[in-house]
């Protein structure tokens, strides 16, 4: 088995690590521990059925270790495969191997779920290392969604460390998910590498809910001619939440295109952060990179960052990037509220608007739906709090 | 772009890149505080001044140049360089007649007439000739109006006052690197000074030159604009083409009381190097302004067409309530230029305004950064920023980079960024061409137009001076 | 059921609404007309309850106060008003949206909610009547429809949510004559002896097709002239110009 996409947490200042609290996100390190012993009982298949809104094929894998009960591969047709391997030399981590070989398309979702359990009885938060290999041969076509849930802790967190590597052949297409809905007092540290073959096509959709502190990396690598990247994602920051999401598109291959449309919701006293960077190497021709960041904020207490990046080295380009950041639209809530409506609901409706774009381009029906579910949820929770923090203009009282 | 072209862009002329044998007086080499107490005895300093500039650079040696820059240069040896340069003898004038025949010429060649009859468009002018005040035109109408205008050694020591009182507060010396060293080290500079309700009569103009060889230049700009004052000022550079690099650290500050309203435009045309990259100014700049009172503002406008390294943010911190800080740029690099520039643009007050325009052309083996912030502070209630960053690539050799930073922690705030980057469109080009005009007439107006909002921003001889710099600075680069 | 007296509204330190008095009986339809800038879309933001107006005098409805009420509260009490500029709000869906409100104030009213069939099987009835494509559920709430479709919206929400006043705001206003025509049908339908009607309009083609009882003249800020259905033709021969006004400030 080939090296995983594993890229370590730097130990001091990198510009990629900018809105991320690098200290803290070391210093937790430090403190946890690596679980050891049996699959907690309180995770059952039920359990993973509502946290990933299907049943069907899944690798499962809890704090880090293959949990063969829990998984289910066995009714995938030929040239669909679901494995579980060991790195090489045996010390680092079980790695989820999703393969779908040359010329096979297979439209069902593929599932790889990573639940974080803490430990009941320990002080020590556990770490785990999440480690997910994706590849799709030439001209393949599939579907996969990889979660990444927990468990609340009664004294002890969790940590997770995640690396997933998709590989795409010449012509293979790809729509992946990435759903992270760990607990609220998780850490979560994710990477992401997609590296791609010629005219190729991935479509990924990042969905950031959970953790306290949680950073998503993706490094896209368009290394054919002619690949495609669309990238979605949506972040929704609360509490003392803290997110940050750094995507890079590094053009490295003549007509390619990317697209990146990520919307972030913050309030209460969450702070979002979207990095985005676009690279085109010396030599490409026929680029086409578009990068999109909106935000809104919704408490006096939340902050949103931006930073959208171009570093262009080729002159046959169009490039643009676009960030926003902004609170809900006033004559949008007075229409709602005219029309009956109650303010927490309007709010949590224009909240929901806001991300709509992101969940509506989600092709997959049962997917769109779970990730509109859990979506609509967050904003409608994310307008409770904001509507509480925020002193309203009337008193919501009815005659 | 066609291969003669860039046979065109490789001779391509520095206009200014003389050399005006006038004689020089040097401090030895090197960086100490023997150096600086000389450069501060030269001058005739006050104490407090001295301390000033021994406490930079006690604070200069705890610092290492910082490399987050997207600039590429070899190490500089800030030992091996002077430190002050005048020309000799210093100038005591009593009246602008007296000024060296040598330094006027100087001046005359670039354009810059130091005789105040000369002057059709109504502008004083200092001269700053390798960091000394050489002249300093219509000093007396000005004081007319209440305006003082004049070399900033003149400031200390006729308005002591108003240098201690203003010097440092926006820009200190702790702020950087750059800045540690310009206020151990600064020689000259100008300052501006318009009292409470007065509109500044004319433009002010500060007109700098390099000219002595291995000679640092640190100049020192200070602009106070009181209570409803306002001020349009602009400054102009030039150096002569030297093969070696030569270093420019300079500190501007800009201070508006309520309701004043400050305008600085540049056009930066100090030598950038040769084709190869051989030789250039490595220009490190920090600008700043406080819109210190409410309703203030602040508008800069720069033109960057020359050095061989340009390092420059020209900022605005905006403190007063419906403060307003504008920011336009052009930004030419051709050759082996690099540029990285951009503003920060620092909400405090309420309902405080910003815009940024920013405009970078890239050619040759040229890089150009735009590197911007926009920070909204949680007291920054109603506050405003659009920017917009627009990029142009002319050659597949050369590149384009946009890195901005938006910060915002008030939920009341409206920010909105938006950048592109592109080469020149191939349809703009065949429409004009189509009409008659030949390519590089075609790119340059084209390019031009890209620039146009920009241009719009600069008072109106200076934007005409401005689209004849990019037509000069591009010849042969597009197509 | 309408009161409003000694009714002030000022937004930024500029005085809007200037002491105006105005009365709606049950039943009633009133027309209030006036020339641009004297209060008209000002008195409709401050009956909806729209947030950075400074609002003193009395405002009743059914004797109940409306000044603070928030707007849901007002549209909960049967107080509807149709917008001047209804707003594109891109991302809710027109079906979600009206079915929302709908039900959020049918449980104000102690009825139970609609189920999604009951609701959309009402809804088709209603937008047949105004000659509405189907289609416009699954559209966004007003994004990228032309002036006339908002317009017609605006009709579909009153007509679902039957209120007990209704206040148009220039509902005529950017109308070609056929949609002014179902407009207008669609304002006649809902007009009944339970329901109150104020229509802010300055052009009189809308009062042709919706006859008002009263027809009340707005001027700088107050009322300043009121009479029958003909104060408005007489209104359209003369134009505002004419009017014994002179009592602006």
């Amino acid at each position: 088995m080939s090296v995983t996409a594993h890229a370590p947490i730097p130990t001091e200042r990198d510009e990629r690590w900018h809105y991320a609290p690098l200290d803290e996100i070391n210093a937790r390190m430090e403190r946890s521990v690596a679980p050891c012993g049996d699959v907690p009982t309180s995770v059952t298949p039920m359990l993973i059925d509502a946290m990933v809104g299907a049943t069907g094929a899944r690798l499962v894998f809890v704090n880090g270790m293959h949990t063969a009960e829990l998984s289910d591969c066995h009714q995938l047709p030929a040239g669909v495969r679901c494995d579980v391997s060991n790195t090489s030399g045996g010390g680092g981590p079980p790695v989820a191997t999703v393969t779908v070989d040359e010329g096979v398309r297979f439209e069902e979702p593929l599932r790889v779920v990573h639940v974080a359990v803490p430990d009941a009885d320990a002080v020590k938060s556990l770490l785990s290392r999440a480690r997910t290999i994706i590849e799709l041969g030439t001209d393949a076509h599939a579907v996969v969604v990889e979660t990444f849930g927990g468990l609340d802790g009664s004294r002890a967190s969790t940590m997770t460390e995640s690396s997933t590597t998709i590989r795409l052949g010449d012509r293979a297409e790809l729509a992946y998910y990435r759903i992270q809905i760990e607990a609220l007092d998780a850490t979560h540290v994710g990477h992401t590498l997609i590296d791609q073959g010629a005219d190729s096509s991935v479509g990924m959709t990042s969905v950031t809910l959970g953790g306290d502190i949680a950073r998503n990396a993706i490094h896209v690598h368009l290394d054919g001619p002619g690949a495609r990247a669309d990238l979605a994602g949506i972040a929704v920051t609360g509490g003392h939440q803290r997110h940050d999401t750094v995507v890079t598109i590094d053009h490295a291959a003549s007509r390619c295109t990317s697209n990146q449309r990520f919307n972030g919701v913050v309030d209460d006293h969450g702070r979002g952060a979207f990095s985005g960077e676009i690279v085109v190497q010396p030599g490409t021709t026929g680029t086409d990179a578009h990068q999109s960041s909106r935000n809104l904020v919704l408490d006096p207490n939340a902050e949103a960052d931006a930073r959208p990046w171009l570093r262009i080295l080729a002159d046959d380009v169009r490039c643009t990037h676009g960030a926003t950041v902004g609170r809900l639209d006033d004559d949008a809530l007075h229409y709602l509220r005219s029309r009956g409506i109650p303010l927490v609901a309007a709010r949590a409706m224009l909240i929901d608007a806001f991300l709509r774009n992101v969940t509506d381009s989600i092709a997959h029906e049962a997917v769109r739906a779970h990730v509109a579910a859990l979506v609509t949820s967050a904003a409608s929770e994310a307008s409770e709090a904001s509507t509480r923090a925020t002193r309203p203009a009337w008193p919501v009282e009815h005659p | 772009m066609t291969s003669n072209m860039v046979e065109d862009l490789v001779e391509r002329e520095y206009a200014f890149g003389f050399h005006s044998d006038v004689d020089t007086e040097l401090a030895p080499k090197g960086l100490s505080e023997d150096v600086v107490r000389l450069i501060s005895a030269k001058k005739d300093e006050p104490d407090w001044l001295l301390e000033w500039r021994l406490g930079a650079l006690r604070h200069f040696l705890t610092l290492v140049e910082p490399k987050w820059p997207n600039l590429q240069y070899p190490p500089i040896d800030y030992q091996d360089m002077h430190y002050w340069a005048a020309p000799k003898p210093k100038p005591q004038l009593a009246s602008l007649d007296e000024v060296d025949p040598e330094i006027r010429a100087t001046f005359d060649k670039l354009g810059i007439s130091l005789d105040e009859q000369k002057r059709l468009s109504g502008v004083a002018v200092d001269a700053i000739l390798d960091s000394v005040s050489v002249a300093t035109t219509f000093k007396k109408t000005l004081a007319e109006a209440g305006v003082i205008f004049c070399s900033f050694s003149d400031a200390v020591r006729e308005h002591p006052d108003l240098v201690r009182k203003y010097l440092g507060s926006v820009v200190g010396y702790r702020d950087n690197f750059f800045a540690a060293l310009n206020s151990a080290v600064f020689s000259d500079g100008s300052f501006c000074f318009i009292p409470a309700g007065v509109r500044c009569p004319m433009e002010l103009s500060t007109y700098f030159r390099i000219n002595a060889a291995q000679t640092g230049q640190f100049e020192r700009t200070l602009i106070i604009a009181e209570e409803g004052a306002s001020v349009s000022y602009l400054e102009g550079c030039t150096a002569p083409m030297r093969d070696e690099n030569q270093l420019h650290a300079a500190v501007v500050e800009l201070i508006a009381l309520d309701d004043a309203s400050i305008k600085y435009s540049t056009v930066q045309n100090w030598y950038p190097g040769d084709a190869d990259g051989k030789g250039g100014i490595y220009n490190f700049v920090t600008k700043r302004g406080r819109c210190a009172g409410a309703r203030s503002k602040i508008s800069w406008t720069q033109v960057e067409t020359g050095s061989a390294i340009t390092w420059k943010y020209p900022s605005v911190i905006l403190q007063g309530d419906d403060s307003v800080g504008e920011f336009y740029s052009v930004a030419v690099t051709t050759n082996y230029q690099q540029a990285d520039t951009g503003t920060k643009m620092i909400h405090i007050g309420r309902n405080t305004r910003s815009t940024i325009l920013s405009k970078g052309i890239s050619a040759g083996h040229a890089q150009n950064t735009y590197r911007g912030l926009v920070k909204i502070l949680r007291s920054a209630t109603g506050a405003r920023n659009h920017t917009r960053c627009d990029s142009l690539l002319i050659g597949a050799d050369c590149g384009a980079h946009t890195f901005p930073y938006v910060e915002v922690k008030n939920d009341t705030a409206q920010v909105e960024h938006e950048a592109s980057t592109s080469k020149i469109s191939e349809d703009q080009l065949f429409y004009c061409r189509q009409r008659g005009l030949t390519e590089e007439d075609a790119s340059t107006m084209i390019v031009n137009g890209f620039c146009r909002e920009v241009f719009d921003e600069l008072p109106m001889e200076y934007a005409v001076e401005a689209q004849a710099l990019m037509r000069v600075s591009l010849e042969g680069a597009v197509g | 059921m309408l009161h409003i007296a000694n009714l002030y509204a000022s937004v930024a330190g500029r005085t809007i609404l200037n002491g105006l008095d105005l009365d709606v009986p049950t039943g009633e339809v009133h027309a209030i007309m006036g020339p641009n800038g004297s209060g008209k879309t000002t008195l409709s933001n401050v009956l909806s309850g729209r947030d950075g107006y400074d609002v003193s005098g009395t405002v009743t409805f059914d004797g109940v106060d409306l000044v603070p009420l928030a707007p849901e509260a007002r549209a909960a009490a049967g107080v509807f008003v149709a917008f001047q500029h209804p707003v594109e709000i891109p991302g809710v869906g027109n079906m979600y949206f009206l079915r929302t409100a709908v039900n959020s104030i049918r449980s104000h009213r102690g009825l139970p909610e609609l189920a999604a069939v009951e609701f959309l099987g009402l809804a088709k009835e209603h937008m047949a009547r105004l000659a509405m494509d189907p289609a416009f559920l699954s559209r966004s709430v007003n994004a990228g429809f032309s002036g006339g479709e908002k317009k017609r919206n605006e009709i579909l929400q009153m007509s679902m949510l039957e209120p007990r006043l209704a206040i148009l705001d220039e509902t005529d206003s950017g109308l070609d004559i056929d949609a002014l025509r179902i407009v207008a049908q669609g304002i006649e339908r809902l007009r009944s002896p339970h329901r109150s009607m104020l229509i802010i309009t300055h052009h009189t083609p809308l009062l042709d097709d919706v006859q008002p009882d009263r027809v009340h003249v707005l001027h700088g800020g107050r009322i300043v002239r009121s009479g029958g259905p003909e104060l408005a033709h007489e209104l359209e021969a003369d134009g505002y110009g004419t009017l014994p006004i002179g009592v602006s400030g």
